[in-house]
């Protein structure tokens, strides 16, 4: 492990992230102002062309589970949420790299976001399409680690490959933190808010009197279960243990987790 | 699904995710079968990316019972991993029936 005065650097590193360029800095402004129309984003975000094709190839990625192909941007919102089109605009180009170069990430991360959505259906819980961009955006930080601090990334790698560890425990060994704070950071950083930020912050370590303590349940659950069922790869071969008292928050049983289970084989390919 | 650069892709391969223009409109929509002529108009759209049904060869190997062993060892006393653990093999057993 590194001393603090490595961490620190690192970790000033990791916040000195990518900025954002301007339109999206002005659709972030738009999307802020409660007046603003689902119309009037919308046409902020197709003036970019390409930036709205990449948000409509994120909406259609199967995150969801539409059926129907959602074709325009308003449209997008409509469906989805002021909250979750603006988290996608944003993460855009974190995602874009997810799903073009870490193969397995991209699929553990399309099935978090569809078992984040059927839990909180299951559960009749608010929100669910935002729940679902949780999962989606849950392990964002391996992806800024594996860009930002590959040295690290890869001693990360030959860790978990030699001593068969959690993903989470060989970070914590390098880096003294983990991709969900570095993920946390970045979101923070793009003024997200705390309901979306705090549960990809902590879905390694549950506790339930913090705010968003539901949607960080969800979110810890979910990417258990996904493990568990093989779809794609987190970047370990071990699964973490599910907090009881994340079981407790939700008020879930075993038989509720077999139904989210079996609702996850039938809809997720 | 596996995302490929458009000059890899076939005719008979099935697009796993719309195909969009540059300015957001669909081109092709999911489930929709590749064919010689589509794949020409899509490279005079600047299309540079498609994503299509089908095991990525870079992925990792698919869930087996073994893996699924070694994923949960270790965990024997924990009674909700191991009910948890069970349904997985339930259901990894009914999709190797199944295809």
């Amino acid at each position: 492990m590194k001393d603090c005065g490595d961490i620190r650097r690192l970790v000033e590193r990791i916040q000195n992230l990518p900025t954002l360029p301007g339109n999206i800095t002005r659709i972030t402004k738009l999307l802020d102002n409660p007046e603003t129309t689902a119309n009037e984003v919308g046409k902020e975000i197709e003036v970019d062309q390409v930036l709205s094709a990449k948000v409509l190839k994120l909406v259609n990625s199967g995150f969801y589970g539409f059926s129907q192909p959602i074709s325009t941007i308003p449209h997008a919102m409509v469906l989805m949420g002021f909250e979750v089109v603006k988290t996608l605009v944003l993460s855009t180009s974190v995602l874009d790299v997810m799903s073009s170069s870490m193969a397995g990430l991209w699929q553990h991360s399309l099935a978090c976001a569809r078992t984040c959505g059927i839990i909180a259906r299951h559960l009749d819980l608010d929100d669910p399409e935002e729940t679902s961009v949780i999962g989606l955006l849950h392990d964002l930080g391996k992806v800024v680690l594996k860009e930002h601090l590959p040295e690290e990334f890869g001693e990360i790698a030959v860790i978990i490959d030699e001593e068969n560890t959690l993903f989470y425990e060989a970070e914590e060994r390098v880096l003294g933190v983990t991709h969900a704070n570095v993920g946390g950071w970045l979101l923070d950083k793009w003024s997200l808010p705390l309901s979306l930020v705090e549960p990809i912050m902590h879905h390694h370590d549950f506790h339930p009197v913090r705010t968003h303590a539901d949607r960080t349940a969800v979110v810890h659950i979910a990417d258990i279960l996904v493990r568990a069922e093989g779809y794609g790869s987190g970047g370990d071969s071990r699964i973490p243990v599910i907090s009881r008292e994340a079981m407790t928050a939700l008020d879930l049983t075993i038989e509720d987790i077999r139904e989210v289970m079996d609702v996850m084989q039938d809809e997720i390919k | 699904m596996r995302r490929l650069h458009l000059s890899e892709a076939h005719p008979g391969d099935v697009i796993a995710e719309t195909v969009v223009n540059d300015r957001g409109l669909v081109i092709l929509p999911m489930g929709a079968e590749l064919t010689a002529p589509v794949i020409d108009r899509l490279q005079k759209l600047s299309i540079k990316t498609i994503a299509i049904e089908g095991e990525d060869p870079n992925a990792p190997p698919s869930m087996t019972p073994e893996g699924l062993d070694a994923q949960f060892e270790g965990l024997e006393n924990v009674q909700l991993m191991m009910e948890i653990k069970n349904i997985a093999r339930e259901h990894l057993m009914a999709r190797k029936e199944g295809s």
